[in-house]
């Protein structure tokens, strides 16, 4: 905001001094222009520099020795090697927007068709290309792997009549019923979000989890009949059914949070050394080692590295902002921030500059915008700038 | 809260795909005339306001060169000409700054690369080389002789001295120096006094 405040001002000094050279000031702008120049003698120094001309005929000769045309020649020389270097990364910036696309897809339609009235029409343009490593994967029970989120509706058949529906980018079941009243032990399955992804689960109880980012969901196809458990690496939002008679539970790292029927945030990221549990709505038990608390909606348990646990009282608004495509960071290191860039986009950060790992950011950073985009923003208000070379965006510290 | 959310889930996955249509279109549009004419427009303003970091007529001109390049690979994105000359400026004076740094100028203490890259001294050369390009631009495109008389009078040489130098009469001097007044129409100290 301030960068752009001072682009304006630059620009409207200009215009006045521009004017008044060409003596074309009309009677408002002389005022304004005025009561500017009385506002600091730096402001009075700038005019007359620039009044007494002395710096023109040195300009004049500077100017004198460039040949546009040769330059030029120069110019367009290393734009030309550029490209050639650059058109691999490009491509592949391509296929990251492709895979992001072919995920959500589904999820689109899936909303196109809960809004009738909504008139989008969706344009033929958008190819659905295979990145191999990029995609949404569930690694089934006996261990095969299916890719998911490629194909607008798939089923996928089990043993025994069991289906997994992956259906506008999230998967449900269909079963047989005899199965989900058997006793048999489930069988747990795996979903793997990539980085630069998202994706949704229901699971058979009805609980929605939403996955964001470079995670991953353990759980079985059928809960048993007296408790429901799950595993979680990475970041979800879950929103359980209610079920008195069997008690949800979910493990992240070593914390494991019990639950009936709430909504709630869970973190753990391996690259971070953290993970935090936010409560939404209704009440949770989350449990460390031997420690355990309860959890109020507005309040989150946090575990540090060393294993303890304390309990804050939070911006759910912040916590779950993910959900909604923006984060809010409030004084958080830029190597936090640049962490969840880097899940967001799948891009690595390399610091020629690690002091500023440290640098504390406050702001807003919506999903939406393109990976450089969002980065300006942090570029605008620290002495930060950020190179982009393929997938690896280079930070440095711009002198002080 | 959920629905909410998951209404945003879905609208934003959509919105997503549609910015991917757009973003695609947009690296098309920045072709190779608009970069030239963009050139053209403000190089040798550029040039100018890195030489006043580096006081080295060479060295700006090859930063200047590496920063047009940076501001085309992220160009296809900004708004307008004017948000595009402001990000120039800033990549151009954190590339002097980083320059002057690794030169090891001793003389060029910690405290001066500070003041050189402070948000006063920026506007300060922003608006000065943006008023200088501009005033000599009108002084490049005056007929060729009113351009040597004013380029001669500006470096401090009288009427007597820019006659014999051009092997010209006094008075051609001054009515090529009132031409050139009547063109120019500038309101300034150094120029056109007599």
């Amino acid at each position: 905001m301030q960068d752009q405040d001072s682009n304006k001002e630059i620009n409207q000094i200009v215009e006045w001094i521009k004017a008044d050279l060409d003596n074309e000031l009309s009677q408002e702008q002389r005022v304004a222009f005025q009561q500017w120049l009385k506002e600091s003698e730096e402001n009075q120094h700038l005019y007359e520099r620039i009044k007494s001309s002395e710096a023109i005929s040195e300009r004049l000769h500077f100017r004198n020795s460039i040949s546009l045309e040769e330059d030029w020649v120069k110019l367009s020389k290393m734009l030309k090697e550029q490209r050639v270097a650059s058109s691999k990364s490009k491509r592949f910036i391509f296929f990251q927007y492709a895979a992001v696309a072919a995920v959500f897809v589904g999820i689109v339609s899936l909303f196109l068709v809960h809004t009738n009235d909504d008139q989008v029409v969706l344009s033929q343009d958008v190819e659905r290309i295979e990145v191999p490593g990029s995609e949404v994967i569930l690694t089934l029970a006996n261990g095969d792997k299916v890719s998911l989120g490629n194909e607008e509706k798939r089923d996928i058949v089990l043993d025994e009549g069991h289906r997994i529906k992956d259906s506008f980018g999230e998967l449900s079941y269909t079963a047989p019923k005899e199965a989900a009243t058997s006793n048999t032990p489930s069988l747990y399955h795996t979903i793997s979000v990539p980085r630069g992804g998202e994706y949704k689960v229901k699971l058979e109880d009805g609980t929605e989890v939403y996955l964001n980012a470079d995670s991953e969901l353990k759980f079985p196809e059928f809960f048993a009949d007296d408790i429901r458990f799950i595993e979680l690496k990475g970041e979800a939002y879950l929103k359980v059914s209610r079920d008195s008679k069997r008690p949800f539970k979910v493990k992240v790292n070593n914390m494991i949070v019990e639950v009936l029927g709430t909504e709630f945030n869970l973190r753990a990221y391996r690259d971070e050394d953290f993970c935090a549990a936010t409560l939404v709505e209704g009440a949770v038990k989350v449990m460390m080692n031997n420690d355990e608390v309860e959890i109020k909606p507005g309040q989150q348990a946090y575990v540090n590295k060393e294993e303890k646990m304390e309990v804050k009282t939070v911006d759910v608004h912040a916590v779950i902002g993910w959900m909604n495509g923006d984060v809010v960071f409030r004084n958080e290191s830029l190597d936090a921030v640049l962490k969840t860039v880097s899940r967001w986009y799948d891009v690595e950060f390399d610091y020629v500059s690690p002091q500023v790992k440290n640098f504390r950011i406050t702001g807003r950073v919506r999903k939406l915008d393109d990976v450089m985009e969002t980065l300006a923003t942090i570029e605008k208000i620290n002495a930060i700038s950020f190179t982009k070379n393929n997938r690896v965006i280079e930070v440095e510290e711009i002198i002080p | 809260m959920l629905h909410y959310t998951k209404r945003a889930f879905a609208c934003r996955t959509y919105a997503m795909r549609q910015n991917l249509g757009k973003k695609l279109k947009r690296i098309k549009i920045a072709n190779r005339d608009d970069y030239r004419s963009f050139f053209d427009l403000h190089y040798k303003l550029f040039c100018q306001f890195a030489n006043r970091f580096l006081n080295d007529y060479e060295s700006s001109r090859d930063i200047v060169q590496d920063a047009m390049i940076h501001v085309w690979k992220v160009g296809s994105d900004f708004s307008d000409l004017n948000h595009m000359r402001a990000y120039s400026y800033k990549v151009i004076r954190s590339r002097c700054l980083n320059h002057l740094r690794n030169l090891r100028v001793v003389e060029k203490s910690e405290n001066e690369i500070g003041y050189l890259n402070s948000t006063i001294h920026f506007r300060n050369v922003v608006v000065e080389e943006e008023i200088y390009s501009f005033i000599c631009g009108k002084i490049e495109a005056l007929p060729d002789m009113q351009r040597r008389v004013i380029e001669m009078h500006v470096k401090g040489m009288s009427n007597e001295d820019i006659a014999t130098f051009l092997n010209i009469t006094v008075n051609t001097v001054r009515t090529h120096k009132q031409r050139a007044k009547a063109t120019l129409k500038l309101e300034l100290e150094n120029l056109l006094v007599s």
